[in-house]
């Protein structure tokens, strides 16, 4: 397992290996669960550019509350990635309670992504989910990946907005046309 | 934006935003409240499926997304149409959508039409005659296979 887990992360020591290599590792290692926890924040630290960033977005997935120290220790981390993706983490795990210096600091942060989170991240907890989004994480099937074709059928979810109400795409069938947007978020 | 939501739904089309990120941070949003859902995609995975990825672009502008993309799905839960870019075409998509789907529905009546009018030629032909024209012999007759067939599927 944890052979696996290094070898998974090892695909991100010369850079970036795109999207989908991103999506089948990042379900691995959040299935592999508390076992890759240890590799995922030696890596964290000491890993390449690349890899430092995806283990901290795995980090993110996995939302275990011993990992705080380190991605704590992670918002100093020179590339605006792995800043982010730690910023990311630490929110998932609740409100984040920043010192005035690190807070001063936080934003001060060249990259607007982190500017932004730093912004939601201290607002009062509206209980983030980590059990759920790591449950829909380990269960997606990965041949799935890429499967929308123009002229085919569009495949099915179900999502919440930011109020809990959940939507089908399938519950529109017969009634209506669907224009569906996928957006970065970023206003 | 709500003026073009508002050219959407005369079109009777329903708006649906999905961002891979956590509820949340949706509700964080600059601007608040918008007139159609915006959904919350946190593992991404919904994204994944339509191929539109979740990276954090630290070179440029553009968040999450490796490509930003608009789906049109029809009634039938078919894809349509996949935009890459500004929403520009979508109401000529919605447009073009519309004028099919009253033209298949015009082909529909206009068959059911044939059809009762072919029924009652080949009673008629039966009286005249005092021969039952069976469907086997007769192709136009309407039989169990044919009736509400799809127009342009057979």
């Amino acid at each position: 397992m944890e052979k696996a887990a290094r070898e998974t992360l090892a695909q991100f020591d010369k850079g970036d290996p795109g999207w989908k290599v991103r999506m089948e590792a990042l379900v691995r290692l959040v299935r592999a669960g508390s076992a890759a926890v240890p590799i995922l924040v030696d890596a964290l630290h000491k890993g390449a550019p690349s890899t430092r960033e995806f283990s901290a977005q795995v980090l993110a997935a996995v939302a275990d509350p011993a990992t705080r120290p380190a991605l704590v220790l992670s918002l100093q981390d020179p590339e605006p990635g792995v800043r982010v993706h730690a910023i990311r983490a630490l929110r998932r795990l609740g409100r984040l309670e920043l010192t005035d210096h690190q807070r001063q600091v936080l934003e001060k942060d060249s990259h607007w992504m982190l500017r932004h989170y730093l912004e939601i991240a201290v607002l009062p907890d509206d209980a983030p989910n980590p059990a759920a989004m790591r449950k829909t994480l380990m269960g997606y099937d990965l041949t799935r990946m890429d499967a929308a074709r123009l002229g085919q059928a569009a495949p099915d979810f179900s999502l919440a907005d930011a109020g809990g109400r959940t939507y089908r795409l399938s519950q529109f069938r017969g009634k209506k046309t669907v224009v569906l947007e996928f957006n970065s978020g970023d206003g | 934006m709500r003026e073009r939501i508002k050219q959407f739904e005369d079109r009777d089309a329903q708006w649906l935003t999905v961002i891979a990120q956590d509820p949340f941070y949706i509700g964080g949003l600059p601007g608040g409240q918008v007139p159609y859902p915006v959904l919350a995609d946190p593992a991404a995975t919904v994204s994944a499926t339509y191929g539109v990825a979740f990276q954090v672009n630290t070179a440029g502008s553009n968040g999450w997304a490796n490509r930003p993309a608009t789906f049109v799905i029809d009634r039938e839960g078919v894809i349509r149409f996949v935009a890459d870019n500004a929403q520009a075409d979508l109401l000529v998509v919605l447009k073009e959508l519309e004028e099919e789907r009253s033209l298949i529905g015009a082909l529909k009546a206009k068959g059911a039409r044939l059809r009762e009018a072919a029924a009652r030629t080949l009673a008629a032909a039966d009286r005249d005659t005092g021969v039952a024209v069976t469907p086997a012999a007769c192709p136009f007759r309407p039989g169990p296979d044919r009736a509400g067939g799809r127009p342009g599927s057979g």
